[in-house]
């Protein structure tokens, strides 16, 4: 088990209003192709956005840079040792928010048929790393929001719909921040959204303390034996 | 009050021997929404079926395991016109990041917002302030009974290996029993504890329920 309550410095509530709440199934390989194939030609021709954009790069940009770690990983069947200079050199690359990675040639096994059988067995093999299978659920999760907020920006750019708008952060030195999207100050419904947030804020706060009595009652002394 | 009838944990197959849980979901109507928030106004406590708890810890170990990918999904259904809709969604992830999703006709109604709403978050916090059970420590006992028997099965041996006084011979297997003791708890907290961890999560322990059971309770003997 992570050693989380050392990971754990902030408590952070984020309140989204939405269309609606839909159950999201994750398949692997759907999320993948969907992915894989981001690029800015792909974003202008689904006319996403422009505000959108660098947050669908982003995407891809992890996802490559999973891959990369994963051909790092000695304990990992991806290990590639003949081009692991190379990936290590394009890593600053890869973990930086500009665009520099983009010039860089991928080495995600491409979704689509077109190079035959050994492609898919690759992605299927890639799809029984955890981490990666992990990392790619994630990716999914962000990418759902960001195609509802897409959608809504086209429809309504003023809409708080599908979009955070307030969000507290709690950290455990004591500090509190609330942040608050713009468009909720002159929203007519502001003090309901305000009431809202504040309610989930309070109810997080006990429901928090509670989780965290489990977790270290239970799994911190059981995480220490699997660490040994 | 037991929540059997409208709490439901949904599962879903991740592999060809695991189902894991993956929602935690309270169905509302009008008729049950009455009787929780009379619970809920006298501030009484709810009560988890058996079953249930199991699969909530259970939850709750695997969202601690995968804090990142996992987080710990609760949702609230509302059946209105022979319609499920959900409400209102919180996803608690143990690393610090819990999102709060509201559909968008909340502030129209004032029943969702002054009823159902906070029906939701008062569910989440009672079924996660039962999360927690005794956890006690018999690792010792567990260990000094194996030792014993060990110990008792190798006497004759230990009368042949050893042509001595009896006294000597009682020194010899007092020693063998503390050390025994020692392993024993040793392996028992260090490499036992972990593999039945590894297996109520991964393994055979990992279903159905009533095996769930039996590897949380294991545990919790083991401190």
């Amino acid at each position: 088990m992570n050693n989380f309550l050392d990971n754990i410095t902030t408590i952070e509530i984020n309140t989204v209003i939405v269309e609606e709440i839909v159950d999201e199934i994750f398949i692997p390989w759907e999320v993948y192709q969907a992915i894989y194939y981001i690029s800015r030609s792909t974003l202008e021709a689904e006319e996403v956005p422009p505000s959108l954009h660098d947050r669908y790069l982003n995407l891809r940009r992890e996802l490559e840079l999973q891959y990369s770690l994963l051909s790092l990983d000695r304990n990992s069947s991806f290990y590639n040792y003949l081009q692991a200079a190379e990936i290590r050199q394009n890593l600053p690359l890869l973990t930086s928010p500009n665009h520099h990675w983009e010039s860089l040639d991928t080495r995600l096994p491409e979704p689509l048929l077109r190079k035959g059988d050994s492609q898919i067995s690759a992605i299927a093999h890639l799809f029984e790393e955890r981490q990666f299978v992990n990392t790619l659920r994630q990716l999914g999760k962000i990418k759902n929001n960001l195609d509802w907020r897409g959608h809504t920006l086209r429809h309504n750019p003023q809409s708080i719909l599908n979009k955070t708008y307030a969000q507290t952060t709690i950290s455990l030195d004591g500090k509190i921040t609330n942040r608050y999207a713009q468009q909720i100050l002159q929203h007519r419904d502001r003090s309901c959204l305000l009431q809202l947030h504040r309610q989930s804020v309070d109810a997080t706060s006990k429901q928090w303390q509670e989780l965290l009595k489990f977790a270290i009652a239970f799994l911190l002394p059981a995480s220490k034996m699997q660490k040994h | 009050m037991s929540l059997d009838s409208w709490l439901q944990i949904d599962e879903q197959r991740v592999s060809r021997g695991r189902i894991i849980p993956y929602r935690v979901r309270f169905d509302l109507d009008s008729r049950n929404l009455t009787e929780i928030y009379r619970v809920y106004t006298d501030n009484s406590k709810i009560q988890i079926s058996s079953n249930k708890l199991t699969n909530l810890r259970y939850y709750a170990l695997l969202a601690s395991q995968n804090i990142q990918e996992s987080p710990l999904v609760f949702a609230t259904n509302y059946l209105q016109n022979n319609q499920k809709v959900t409400i209102v969604q919180s996803i608690i992830s143990l690393d610090g990041k819990v999102s709060q999703q509201i559909r968008q006709d909340v502030w129209d109604s004032s029943q969702t917002r002054e009823k159902i709403l906070p029906l939701h978050h008062w569910l989440i916090w009672q079924m996660l302030r039962q999360l927690s059970f005794k956890i006690k420590n018999y690792s010792f006992l567990i260990a000094l009974a194996l030792a014993l028997l060990v110990t008792i099965l190798l006497i004759p041996t230990i009368q042949v290996l050893l042509d001595k006084t009896i006294l000597l011979k009682l020194l010899a297997i007092g020693l063998m029993f503390s050390l025994l003791t020692y392993s024993m708890q040793y392996l028992l907290i260090h490499q036992f504890k972990a593999w039945i961890l590894q297996q109520l999560l991964f393994g055979f322990l990992s279903y159905p329920v009533n095996k769930r059971k039996i590897g949380l309770k294991i545990l919790s003997l083991l401190g």
